[in-house]
This record gives C-alpha cells, sequence and structure tokens, in this order.
C-alpha cells in the first residue's frame, strides 16, 4: 500500500510527458528518457497540485479523486496524441560486444549489492536520519494530521518553514493512498528516486552516446559514497539530483535533436528542483541562463516559449509557497551589508571551504580523469560538452558563495551538508563526463583511424 | 599502448575502482546509520504506545507541551532526542521550553524515573514508554 501514491504519480508523470515529448520528438533513445524522468515529474506535479488542492480546503478524499481524474486523463490524451508513433531506437556503436556484456554483468551485481545495502541501512531507521524527523517528515505528519489547521507546520516549531514541499507532500499523499501514516511510504519515496536517479543517468547517456556510456556511467554513480549515504536517509537531496541531472539532460536532448519539447521538459525539470530545496533555486536560475546563453550562441532551438512554459506551472507553486506560507530564509535573516562583505574577503572561509571541499570530494575525481586519458576525449563536439559542464559549475560557485555568506558556524555547516551538495551535482556532472569520455567502441574506432 | 589494451585498462580501471568504493561506501554508510539508530527507538516506542495509550485525547493535535531531559546527555544527542519526540508526538506541538503547564520527560536512564516521579513539582498524566512520559505542572 505504501507504494500506491508514487505509482499513480509515475504513470500520470509519465502519461504526461508522452504528450508533452511524444516519439515523433523525442529523438533516437528518447523513449525510456520520457518514462523514466516522467515517473519523477509526475511526483513532482502531484505535489504541486496537493500544495494548491491545500490552499483551496480540498479533504483527501476529494485530492484522490482529482488526481486519479488527472492520471486517467493523461493516460487517455498520450494514447491519442501517440497512436501509432513508434520510439526510435539509440544509436549504438559496433565492436566492445565481449565488453558490453561484462559491463552489463557487473552493473547488475552492483544494482543487486547496492539494493541489499539500501535495504539493510534504511532498515536500521525506518523514519529515516535526522532531518528527516527532524523536519521533512515531521512537517509531513502535521500537514496530513492537522486538517484545516495545516499553517501549524510552518509556525516555527518545526525547522526551516521555507523549505519548500515536493518531499512532504509527496510523503502526506503516500500516507493518504495508503490509508495510514505509514513509515514505508517515506522509505519507498527515497527507495524510488535512488532507482529512477540510476534509471535516468543510464537512459540518457544510452540515448546520448549509448549503452557501454550509460553502464560505465552507472557503475561510477552506485560506487560513489555520498551517494550510498543519502539514499536512505530521505532527504530531498536525491530527489534534486534526479531533476537537476533531467533539467540537464533535456537540455543536452534539445540541444541534439532541436525539438521545443524537451527545452518545455528541462523547465519542468529545473522548477521541480526549485520545488524540492532551496538549493534547487539556484539550479533554475543557473539553468535559465544557460538556455538564455544557447539560445544566443545558436545551440538550442529558438524556443525560449517553450522553456518558460515548463518552468511556469511548478515555478508558480513555488512562488506562491514562499509569499503566501513559508517562513523566513535562515540563511538570509538577520545578515547585515558589511558583515556580507567582511566574509568574502576573510581568507580563512575560503581556506576552510576548500579543505572540507577536497576531503569530501568523490575518490572518482582522481580516477576518472585517468579513464579518460586511457579511453581518449571526443574531439568533435567539445562545444555541447562544455554546455553541459558550464551550468554545473555555475551552480557549483552558487553554493561556494552560500557558504561564504553562512550565518552558521563554517565548519559546522560545511561537516553537516557539503556531502549532500555532491548528490545534487554528481549526476549531471557524470552525465557530461560520459558526454565527454569516449566510448570503448569509439576509442577502438579510434585506434583504427575511424572515431571522431 | 594500443587501443584495445587502453580500452581494457579504462574499462579494468572503472570496474576495479568501482567494486572497492562500493564496499567501502556501504561501510560507512551503515557506521553513520547505526549511530542514530537509538532516537528512532525512541519514535517508535512512543508511536506504538500513542495507539495503544486510554489516554489519546491528551495528544490532540491543538496540544502544545514543553519538553524535558532527565539525564546527562551531550548537546547534539540532546537535541536529535526532542527532535524524535516531536516528530513521535506530532501533530501535537512539542516545543524546547521547559517551563510548559504540561511536558515530554525523557529519563535516559529508567532508574531516574522514579526519582523524578517523587520530586512532587509534576503529577504524571500518561506514560508512554519506560523512558517517556507526559506530566502536568503543578504536583500531587
Amino acid at each position: 500500500m505504501s507504494l500506491l501514491g508514487l505509482l499513480a504519480a509515475a504513470v500520470f508523470g509519465a502519461a504526461g510527458l508522452r504528450v508533452l515529448v511524444p516519439p515523433r520528438a523525442a529523438g533516437p533513445g528518447g523513449g525510456p528518457v520520457v518514462h523514466v524522468l516522467g515517473a519523477g515529474l509526475g511526483v513532482a506535479v502531484l505535489s504541486a497540485v496537493r500544495y494548491w488542492a491545500l490552499l483551496a480546503g480540498l479533504p483527501a478524499g476529494g485530492c484522490r479523486l482529482a488526481e486519479f481524474a488527472l492520471l486517467a486523463g493523461a493516460v487517455a490524451l498520450a494514447r491519442r496524441r501517440t497512436e501509432g508513433e513508434q520510439w526510435e531506437p539509440p544509436a549504438e556503436a559496433g565492436g566492445f560486444r565481449a565488453g558490453r556484456v561484462v559491463l552489463a554483468a557487473f552493473v547488475g551485481l552492483q544494482l543487486l549489492a547496492a539494493a541489499l545495502s539500501f535495504r539493510a541501512v534504511g532498515e536500521l531507521l525506518p523514519h529515516g536520519m535526522w532531518d528527516a524527523f527532524g523536519f521533512w517528515n515531521a512537517r509531513a505528519r502535521v500537514l496530513a494530521l492537522s486538517g484545516d489547521d495545516w499553517r501549524r507546520a510552518f509556525d516555527g516549531t518545526i525547522p526551516h518553514p521555507d523549505y519548500p514541499l515536493l518531499l512532504p507532500l509527496t510523503v502526506v499523499r503516500g500516507w493518504d493512498w495508503a490509508g495510514e501514516s505509514d513509515p514505508g511510504v517515506g522509505f519507498a519515496t527515497a527507495a524510488a528516486f535512488s532507482g529512477l536517479t540510476v534509471a535516468l543517468l543510464f537512459v540518457l547517456l544510452r540515448a546520448l552516446r549509448g549503452t557501454t556510456a550509460g553502464l560505465l556511467a552507472v557503475a561510477v554513480y552506485l560506487s560513489t559514497w555520498a551517494v550510498q549515504l543519502a539514499g536512505p536517509a530521505q532527504y530531498a537531496d536525491v530527489p534534486l539530483g534526479f531533476f537537476a541531472l533531467g533539467g540537464l539532460g533535456c537540455l543536452a536532448l534539445a540541444a541534439r535533436s532541436g525539438a521545443g519539447p524537451w527545452l518545455a521538459a528541462a523547465g519542468l525539470c529545473l522548477s521541480a528542483a526549485a520545488w524540492t530545496k532551496n538549493d534547487g533555486l539556484a539550479w533554475a536560475v543557473v539553468g535559465a541562463a544557460t538556455v538564455g546563453m544557447g539560445l544566443v550562441a545558436g545551440r538550442l532551438p529558438r524556443r525560449a516559449a517553450a522553456f518558460l512554459a515548463g518552468l511556469l506551472p511548478i515555478g508558480l507553486t513555488v512562488v506562491a509557497f514562499k509569499v503566501g506560507v513559508a517562513g523566513p530564509h535562515d540563511l538570509i535573516a538577520g545578515q547585515s551589508g558589511s558583515g556580507l562583505a567582511a566574509k568574502l574577503i576573510d581568507a580563512d572561509r575560503h581556506r576552510l571551504i576548500a579543505e572540507v571541499a577536497y576531503l569530501t570530494a568523490p575518490a572518482w575525481l582522481v580516477w576518472l580523469p585517468v579513464c579518460g586519458l586511457l579511453l581518449g576525449v571526443r574531439r568533435s563536439d567539445r562545444g555541447p560538452t562544455a554546455g553541459l559542464f558550464a551550468p554545473l559549475a555555475g551552480v557549483a560557485a552558487l553554493y561556494y558563495l552560500v557558504y561564504l555568506l553562512s550565518p552558521f558556524d563554517l565548519a559546522w555547516h560545511l561537516a553537516t551538508s557539503l556531502d549532500r551538495l555532491v548528490v545534487h551535482l554528481w549526476p549531471g556532472f557524470l552525465l557530461a563526463a560520459f558526454v565527454l569520455i569516449r566510448t570503448p567502441e569509439e576509442s577502438l574506432a579510434a585506434g583504427a583511424g575511424r572515431a571522431p | 599502448m594500443t587501443a584495445n589494451a587502453r580500452v581494457v585498462a579504462g574499462t579494468l580501471v572503472v570496474l576495479t575502482a568501482a567494486a572497492y568504493l562500493q564496499l567501502n561506501a556501504h561501510h560507512r554508510a551503515k557506521a553513520q546509520y547505526d549511530r542514530a539508530v537509538p532516537f528512532t527507538i525512541v519514535i517508535e516506542h512512543a508511536r506504538t504506545a500513542l495507539a495503544q495509550t486510554p489516554h489519546r485525547d491528551l495528544y490532540a493535535a491543538s496540544e502544545r507541551y514543553g519538553f524535558v531531559l532527565v539525564g546527562d546527555v551531550p548537546e547534539a544527542a540532546r537535541n536529535t532526542l526532542y527532535q524524535s519526540v516531536r516528530y513521535a508526538l506530532a501533530p501535537a506541538v512539542v516545543t524546547p521550553d521547559p517551563d510548559a503547564e504540561r511536558v515530554v520527560v525523557v529519563v535516559v536512564n529508567p532508574a531516574d524515573a522514579a526519582a523524578f516521579d517523587a520530586a512532587g513539582r509534576f503529577r504524571l498524566l500518561d506514560r508512554l514508554t519506560g523512558n517517556v512520559a507526559l506530566y502536568q505542572r503543578g504536583g500531587n
């Protein structure tokens, strides 16, 4: 029963994104991307719908009915709009067949180990780690059980009343569909987003570079310790990493195919990121700037309206929440201009951030360049690859600035949060890295004088 | 180095590093989660007791309690205990205020519970678990 709310959202989202990005617009390998990304976006959209339902005073039974109607409508529309169309398979290079089989078997074992680890570790904490029972799930309990008095969830007794509501409202929806406040719902949500992120990384790279690139990226992702730590915690960092990856991936697909619908999907992903955590606002801002620069440089289809249309529905929900209900932001409240200026030029703060970042950085930052040196990098499309690294660098720079200006004890702030910011950036970084690094097939072909 | 050798080496680098790092990551994650287990046990026992207590009306959504910790606990652990009790009793509100009319008292060592009861400044309303009880200010 704890999966029912998630399944409903996944089916709604996959069908909905099929309407937005039909087979004729998706390009090679786009089908699986639409379905995996759609599943996550369905969770985001229905949590936004649930927020508006809260504002309107709709009872829980009415909400379920409305969601079911949306689900049925999306499925019917998807069937009608895409009838007779076929998804185009990805372009796969020849060669390295035996290697691909070995890699697939290895990743299969990794997935099994990761699932067992997730379950063993997550079962220790059925209500999640500290922040989960401290405020994410705590706020969900107050929202779910307070009836018309739901605004008590933001009166300051639960920390961070300014944090957006994708995760708490997804848990509320799950409890609603399950008929009880079962801790299995939070666990299932964490597991769903962990699995969806792995699947999205694979299908995006399969579409952009082929199956082998997808398998290599998944092998790296599953073995990153920040990912293993964050997975069962029931925090919002893994969902944010999913939407950030989705946004970057959709921009890459838009650049490849020239299709406006992928730009709309990118807007939807980046607004979902902003609805997941305040850090997601950085992704939305940098994503919008990237789209602007891409349009000016002629690398993206001239469909800025499509991106804005994608950004609008959940973006408006974020604005409505921030203006109408959310409490003050603890990173901003009480800070003065002169204090901020002093922090900007404080060398000790810069040194501390660099030290902790060095200690927290994934070990893969050493091994990936080795892999790149051995396999080689693609020479022919460095431009689009730079287009993927640039927004990552932009978001990392904004995160750096936030730490620099933090009102908290900086050592404490870094120690309790930097590893989770890695989880936001890492899936997108791996997407960019494996777009840049040659696949084994291309490397073999280059050795024979045939590859770009 | 031939192209074949580079491809094999590059793939082996990924496989070897992935195998080692994933095993290492599991042990690091488990160690962190093991440290947080005691507080989720507090949550679970308190919530189970809530479902069974004959005094459920004491825990309505509109109720507001303070939080009192009896026992010597480090500051970080104290805050986590408070968060776990607040979660267990939600949507009733639990604030850090030890001077509230009604307080949720967490006794780290059950042997201290009798001494707390005997001190007489609070009247016991409901005992949720061996360690967690709801008291009214005013004594007997």
